[in-house]
């Protein structure tokens, strides 16, 4: 599947997680070698959080690399378009750029994981207000944190992690043509 | 063990209440919390990059001294009076907040030449320490020292008048910073370096060397050391030479040497979460590597134990991946040495590029103009005689 979304073999990739949550789950993926590819396919061996092509790290960076890349957008909905600045746009290309959505939120993982997805559809409540008043790990109530994602899903937990993103994929399949999967992600 | 502010009077030529800042004035963005900033303890932020640019004869390498001896206070106890090289007999006052374990800390002290004719012992005068337990809510008040509490032990305990009192704070060697001077007689230290890497490298298999030394010299595949001052190079044609250290600084390109010599240091830094000083930062290398090296310090998946970068520059261009204002300082020289702070004392949005204010001279950096003509008239009628 990475393969088949490089244009060139010897091309990267540019990791954007719209928060530091995502980038959680992507950097857990990662370390534990899930993922069809690892940092050394990425564009500066690492995961960015960033909504936009703004900072001059990310910047830098891609001129650094200075060849085509194709960028993953982690997120939720992700309705706003990137904005390639115009000295970058033979390194970015806007059909390079594809969006992996986990939507309504990325708390859906946790919710599927423990059993509650029925429970939250009749609470009406947004999936991070559920997670808060409903789930707990190691007697920590779930809080909006890298901490608490990196404690749920680390370790062995990490099988639970892409069960999980196998299960979303599965019962949500409702996304937009260009809403991709990160299990589409996985190995 | 986090620096947070120094004001200094009375060291060298610096100006009265010359102050350099670690803690942000400027507005954060989640960016700038992703890449520019470290968050040390709940809301309580400083700056993975701090840059100090002006012209020649500014007070760049001063300001460096300042932070060393200020460092070598935090980290040893004691002040070098190599480094300590006072102006018209002035005493030093130096005025240190800083962050350790929870809490702030208010450090106080006067510095003085021991008047024993042949000692060259820096004493601590007047001595105060004081100190505040740090909490989310104090984030916007950590300089409301009416609040800090004087620490009570501080002027009872015997220590040698060379010795400061922050010695019972931790009671042992820590290192909260690397200096790292543009005095090349460093980098030819290569048992020091090595040194680094029994330390780093445990089980000594040298893959981060060997890393390194790609970046500089791609002909080189590692160096081993034999003994106290033997080292073999390996190529990458698979031959080998046994060096002396003289040999080897005489091998090694000056490019090489200091590229081996820094980023060992820097190595230490990211790992250990040391601070690290670098006076005049470009000298030696290409404009991407030292852009690299910068940006290695807003990377949180290599900087995970908030190593702070300090350097001094000639050139504005590197100041162009700083996505902050506050965090930059032009040093200035006139009857005396002073910072002024790009967001205090010139305030234009972050975003905007800096180097292309420099050039404007936007804030009085430009090598004067006539000066530079002089020079080259006087070339064209020295070669008239």
């Amino acid at each position: 599947m990475a393969k088949a979304l490089r244009e060139h073999e010897e091309t990267k990739y540019l990791i954007l997680c719209e928060g530091t949550d995502e980038k959680a789950i992507i950097d857990i993926l990662l370390d534990k070698k899930k993922l069809i590819f690892d940092r050394s396919d990425l564009v500066g061996s690492v995961v960015y959080h960033a909504r936009q092509i703004k900072n001059p790290v990310i910047i830098k960076e891609l001129e650094r690399f200075n060849k085509p890349v194709t960028t993953f957008r982690v997120g939720d909905k992700q309705s706003d378009k990137i904005e390639i600045p115009s000295h970058l746009k033979k390194i970015l290309a806007q059909n390079r750029i594809f969006k992996y959505c986990t939507k309504p939120e990325l708390e859906i993982l946790l919710i599927i994981n423990e059993n509650l997805v029925d429970k939250f559809k009749k609470s009406k409540q947004s999936a991070d207000n559920f997670a808060k008043s409903n789930i707990k790990f190691k007697g920590t109530s779930y809080s909006k944190s890298t901490k608490f994602y990196n404690e749920y899903y680390g370790g062995n937990r990490i099988n639970n992690l892409v069960s999980n993103l196998i299960e979303y994929k599965r019962t949500h399949k409702k996304h937009k043509k260009d809403e991709k999967y990160l299990a589409d992600l996985l190995k | 063990m986090k620096l947070l502010k120094i004001v200094a009077n009375g060291f060298k030529l610096c100006n009265d209440d010359f102050t350099i800042d670690f803690i942000p004035t400027a507005n954060k963005t989640e960016d700038d919390k992703e890449f520019e900033l470290h968050e040390i303890d709940d809301g309580l932020f400083v700056f993975a990059t701090l840059g100090i640019i002006g012209k020649n004869a500014s007070g760049k390498t001063m300001t460096m001294q300042l932070l060393s001896l200020v460092y070598d206070i935090l980290s040893c106890y004691k002040v070098s009076k190599d480094i300590f090289k006072y102006s018209d007999d002035v005493n030093v006052n130096l005025d240190i907040l800083f962050y350790h374990d929870g809490y702030l800390y208010r450090y106080v002290t006067d510095l003085v030449e021991d008047e024993v004719a042949i000692s060259d012992r820096i004493l601590f005068k007047n001595q105060k320490l004081y100190r505040r337990k740090y909490r989310k809510t104090y984030a916007k008040k950590i300089f409301e020292y009416e609040n800090y509490e004087e620490m009570p032990w501080a002027d009872t305990l015997p220590l040698p008048d060379d010795i400061s009192i922050l010695y019972f704070l931790t009671r042992s060697y820590n290192s909260p910073a690397v200096y790292f001077s543009s005095d090349d007689d460093m980098n030819k230290d290569y048992r020091s370096i090595f040194k680094i890497y029994k330390t780093v490298d445990t089980k000594n298999n040298l893959k981060i060397l060997e890393s390194i030394l790609k970046i500089f010299d791609e002909h080189i595949v590692s160096i081993d050391i034999i003994d106290e001052k033997r080292f073999k190079l390996i190529y990458c044609n698979n031959t080998s030479k046994e060096v002396s250290d003289e040999e080897l600084y005489n091998i090694l390109s000056s490019g090489t040497t200091k590229g081996f010599s820094l980023f060992s240091y820097v190595l230490v830094s990211l790992l250990l979460g040391s601070d690290i000083l670098i006076d005049e930062i470009e000298n030696h290398f290409h404009k991407s590597l030292v852009e690299y090296l910068i940006m290695l310090y807003k990377d949180k998946s290599v900087n995970k134990n908030n190593a702070t970068i300090i350097f001094t520059t000639h050139y504005c261009e590197l100041l162009d991946i700083f996505n902050r204002t506050d965090n930059i300082y032009i040093s200035k020289f006139d009857k005396k040495v002073r910072l002024e702070n790009m967001y205090m004392n010139y305030k234009f949005r972050p975003e905007l590029s800096k180097s292309k204010r420099f050039y404007d001279n936007t804030f009085d950096t430009n090598v004067n103009y006539e000066s530079l003509m002089q020079f080259k008239r006087g070339i064209m009628e020295w070669q008239k005689r």
